[in-house]
This record gives C-alpha cells, structure tokens and sequence, in this order.
C-alpha cells in the first residue's frame, strides 16, 4: 500500500490489493488503504500524476531508490524472494535525481494523494485520486446529469442542447462489477466537446466504474455498491445535488431520507442478462469493489489439496 | 532456486512436490517418465531437480507481452544456470488494448487457471510471466491460492515514446491530446501522429498506469526479479 501511494499509482491496485490479501486469508480494507493514506506522500513525479515516465523512474534510481525515503512506513524485516529483509534490499539503494524521485520535504503531493470517501451516495466506499485532479473541484457542489448506461452516455454527451456546465456533476451508473458488467474502465467520463472548446479540461465526475491507472481528472471511481445491485448511485436523478468534500472524505447526495425511501420503493431491479457460462458464473459470484472483486468462493488458499495420483 | 541461497535451508529431493509423479516404482510414474523420453529428456534431467514452471501469458493479441516469446527461453537458460529443471506452462493472456469489454471480467478467470494449472502438474515452484494490468493480480492470486513458491517476471514498460519535440506516455497522452482534437486545435495529421508514434517498443504503459503500479507492488517485497518491472526493455536495445 505504502508503494502504491508513494508512486500515485493506479487506482484499479485498491482492488487487486484487497483481492491479493483475499487469498492469503488477509482482510486488507479500504479504512486500512486511507489510513496509510494519510501518512505517506507522493514521491514519484510520473505521469499522470506528475511529469516524467518509468525510463526517467528507473535511471533516477527506481522502485529500491523511492523505498529507500520511505524506511518509516515500511516493514522493513519482512522476507523477500531471495532471502534477504526488506531492510538489507535497500540498503544501499540512492536516488540519482530527486526532481523525478522527490525528497520528502519536497512531495509531489504531501499525503492523501489517493482517498476513500464514504457518504450516503457510497456506503461501503469509493476512491479518488486526488493528486491527478484540479484543486478547485476538491470542494464542489453541482447539479446532477445522470447516464443510465456508458451507451446513453456516448449518444448525448456532445448534444450542443445537452443541458450541462463546468459546474454540473457528471453521474454514470450500471459500470460496476455486475452492471457493466465486469467492472470496465470507463470512470473517466468524456467531458462534453463544448465545455472543452471553451477550455474546460476537468469536471467532477462520479460512477461505479474503475478508470485506467494512465487516467486523470475528478472521477469518483469505485462506488459502492453498485447501482445494479441497489446501490444509492441508483437512485440519482438529474439536478440533484451532490456534494464532493474531499478534504473531509465525504460524497454525499443532498436529497432528504424521505425522497430517497420514496425512490427506494419504486426502484425496479435490472433483469439477468446472463444465464450460461463463465459469465454466469462471473454475474453470481463476484463481490463488489471495496471487496476486491474477486469469486466469494476464491478467498484463502488450499493447502495440502494435493491430487491424488493412483 | 532456495538451495544457492546461504541461510536458507537446502530441500531434500526426495521432498520435492513433482517426486510424487516421478519418483514411485509404479505404473503412473513409469508413464509419466516414458512419456517425457519421448520429448528427448532423460532421468538426470529433472529427477532430484526443483521442476520450475514458467507461466507465460504470451499472445499475438497482447501488445504488452510481444517479447515475452523470447523473454521466456532467456527465463529457461536462468533456471538451467541455476541448478532446477523449467518447463514453460501457457495460459491465458489478458490483453487490456483488445480484450472487451474489459479485462477485468477475465482477472479471476486466470486467477483460476493459473492455480490449478500448478495444482495438477507435477511442479515445484513457478516463475509468473505477466505485466499488462490484470495479469498480474491474476496471476499472483492463483500462486497464493495454489501456495507454493513463485518469483513474479514483469513485462516492464515500454522506452519513452516522442513526437515533435513532445514526448509521449501511453494513455495520459492519448487522453490528454484527444481532448485537444475534440476541443478542435489539433488537426488530423497531428492526431495521426501521436498514433505513429505513442507506442514505440514492446512492453506495458510507461506511464504509471496499472501495469506499472502493479509492477512495482508485485517488486516491494521482491516478489519480482529486481527492478525488471521499470527497464525490462533495455536489454533489447530497442
């Protein structure tokens, strides 16, 4: 976790992260993720975060160079592939360029580069990378404009009647795990051709999508549950209001309880579209985003399930 | 192998996991030895050697692992210097630029293969040969589930890619100049150009996008071949 904040690193890693730990039997979670969140800061200055590439991150001394500044947050006794600690790997690990692999009193970005907020709108929890987008919309509020489907999606958004601002918040649903399904990267909501012509290169977006780790931008990825199973993402309507904060981890819905137990009754769960095959299997068995996306009977290992040979 | 490691002890042959399917006196073993004379390896091969499977996520059809082809008998030739006996195991590949609707749909699905894929072979350890996003969750899991030893073998990223006097990383890039064309002050040629140019060599994004980020967690706890997961390119010279 310290590495994968330390280099600002892709937000799909949350959910191998969880996944991986899954199968040693490690319950890792999203509390656990931003409380490490909070003690270590971005050194790494690659895109799409920051400027340089992985050939720059290399020469400036590379992954052993970065670990290196970050002794205090790591387990520095645990046993590596060869033998050898942690600790003794880096040892003799130095960073060559410090304008690439920053020092810590110059971070790219000081703690919380990528965060988990919870609200009414994401119960279990959804992330952001906050370091890859613009400062002005980490403490936004805006109207809604809500795409049932990525397909909507694509057929309206650069509709010049489409009725949208810098300021309108950008909502897509049924991209989760199951709704997609398959959990797609399409979290980085295309902005609308007409704000772009007039400049605009961000604006808050929010789905239970993942999004590329090369992506950048305001997106509110992750968000669970999703709305094919009920999630409250599924219950937005246009012009609602939404409240980004991310400095006090917060996404919330800013429509009373009674309206929101209203629409909660009329909503109408989407049908099964797959009833064969691995798919089958993939829509019944995998769990959501802050559970790390992996079959509920995969968790943990098999030890001593050797076959039988006669 | 964990016998050239000082410290660490050296194991006992007869305790290796493939032993069971080729050391008995027995039917099956004379079977699984037989067979394995008929593809030219003897006895002294393998027998008394850890058997080291080499999971190589190869395809045509993903543009992130195009070198692993050769990348996997450079694996082979380690295996050999160091003492054990390599075997290279296909499975599947996750491709991210033309698997749809999504690789993830696949992560748990290799994530499966992989694991029994070493549960039912006779293997003692494994090298897992991924590097485009998913392959390396996937591939990670299915050798815990399975639990037994294994070194993760990164893709590693892609050399820095220009155009004019930009350079280019993949994704970010591609993202950041469609907004231009879309905003309407790039023209087509130039769009063209960033095409020609923004993935210029095999390997991952060297952006830090997934496959870098997983490449790096995989490398922390030297689950990976060191440093591998940032310059595996260069010894290509390309």
């Amino acid at each position: 976790m310290a590495t994968q904040l330390s280099i600002s690193g892709s937000t799909n890693a949350i959910v191998h992260m969880i996944a991986m730990a899954g199968r040693a039997d490690i319950r890792l979670t999203l509390d656990d993720y931003d409380a490490m969140s909070t003690k270590v800061p971005v050194l790494a200055d690659v895109r799409p975060s920051g400027k340089f590439l992985m050939e720059d991150f290399y020469d400036a001394g590379g992954l052993p160079g970065l670990l290196s500044r970050l002794r205090d947050v790591l387990h520095l006794s645990a046993l590596t592939v060869n033998g050898m600690t942690l600790g003794e790997q880096i040892r003799s690990a130095e960073v060559i360029d410090d304008t690439v692999i920053r020092t810590r009193e110059n971070p790219l970005w000081p703690t919380g580069g990528t965060c988990v907020l919870r609200g009414n709108l994401a119960p279990s929890g959804c992330v952001i990378k906050t370091v890859a987008a613009e400062a002005r919309l980490q403490k936004h509020v805006g109207p809604a404009l809500v795409f049932d489907n990525y397909a909507e999606l694509k057929k309206v958004i650069n509709d010049p009647e489409l009725d949208v601002t810098e300021d309108t918040v950008l909502v897509l649903r049924s991209a989760g795990p199951i709704g997609a399904p398959g959990f797609p990267e399409w979290g980085m909501l295309p902005i609308p051709d007409k704000l772009l012509k007039r400049g605009i290169r961000d604006m808050v977006r929010i789905s239970d999508a993942r999004m590329s780790g090369t992506s950048y931008g305001t997106c509110v990825l992750h968000v669970s549950p999703e709305s094919h199973v009920g999630g409250p993402l599924a219950l937005v309507e246009n012009g609602d209001l939404i409240e980004l904060d991310v400095a006090n981890r917060s996404l919330m819905l800013l429509v009373d309880a009674e309206t929101m137990t209203r629409r909660r009754e009329n909503w109408v769960p989407p049908t099964a579209t797959w009833t064969r095959g691995y798919h089958r299997i993939f829509a019944d068995h995998v769990t959501q985003a802050h559970e790390g996306c992996d079959f509920d009977f995969l968790h943990g290992h098999s030890s001593n399930r050797e076959p039988d040979i006669f | 192998m964990s016998d050239t490691i000082e410290g660490l002890d050296k194991r006992d042959p007869s305790k290796l996991r493939s032993s069971r399917w080729f050391a008995p006196d027995d039917l099956r073993s004379f079977g699984h030895r037989s067979r394995l004379k008929g593809m030219g390896i003897d006895d002294a091969d393998y027998q008394g050697k850890p058997i080291v499977a080499l999971l190589n996520t190869w395809s045509d059809l993903n543009t992130c692992h195009s070198h692993f082809k050769q990348r996997v008998d450079e694996i082979k030739r380690g295996v050999l210097q160091a003492g054990g006996f390599p075997v290279e195991v296909p499975v599947m590949s996750l491709g991210e630029m033309l698997m749809k609707p999504t690789t993830m749909l696949y992560r748990n699905l290799l994530a499966m293969e992989a694991e029994e894929v070493i549960r039912c072979h006779p293997v003692d350890s494994v090298v897992l040969m991924g590097g485009c996003d998913k392959t390396v969750p996937a591939l990670i899991m299915g050798a815990i589930s399975a639990d037994i030893p294994s070194i993760f073998f990164p893709a590693g990223p892609m050399l820095k890619a220009r155009w004019k006097d930009q350079t280019l990383g993949s994704g970010t890039d591609a993202w950041k100049y469609w907004a231009e064309r879309c905003a309407g002050n790039l023209c087509e040629s130039d769009w063209k150009g960033v095409e020609n140019c923004i993935a210029r060599s095999a390997g991952t994004c060297m952006t830090m996008g997934t496959a870098s980020t997983m490449a790096c967690i995989a490398e922390a706890p030297w689950v990976d071949v060191a440093q591998c997961g940032q310059h595996s390119r260069r010894r290509r010279g390309t």
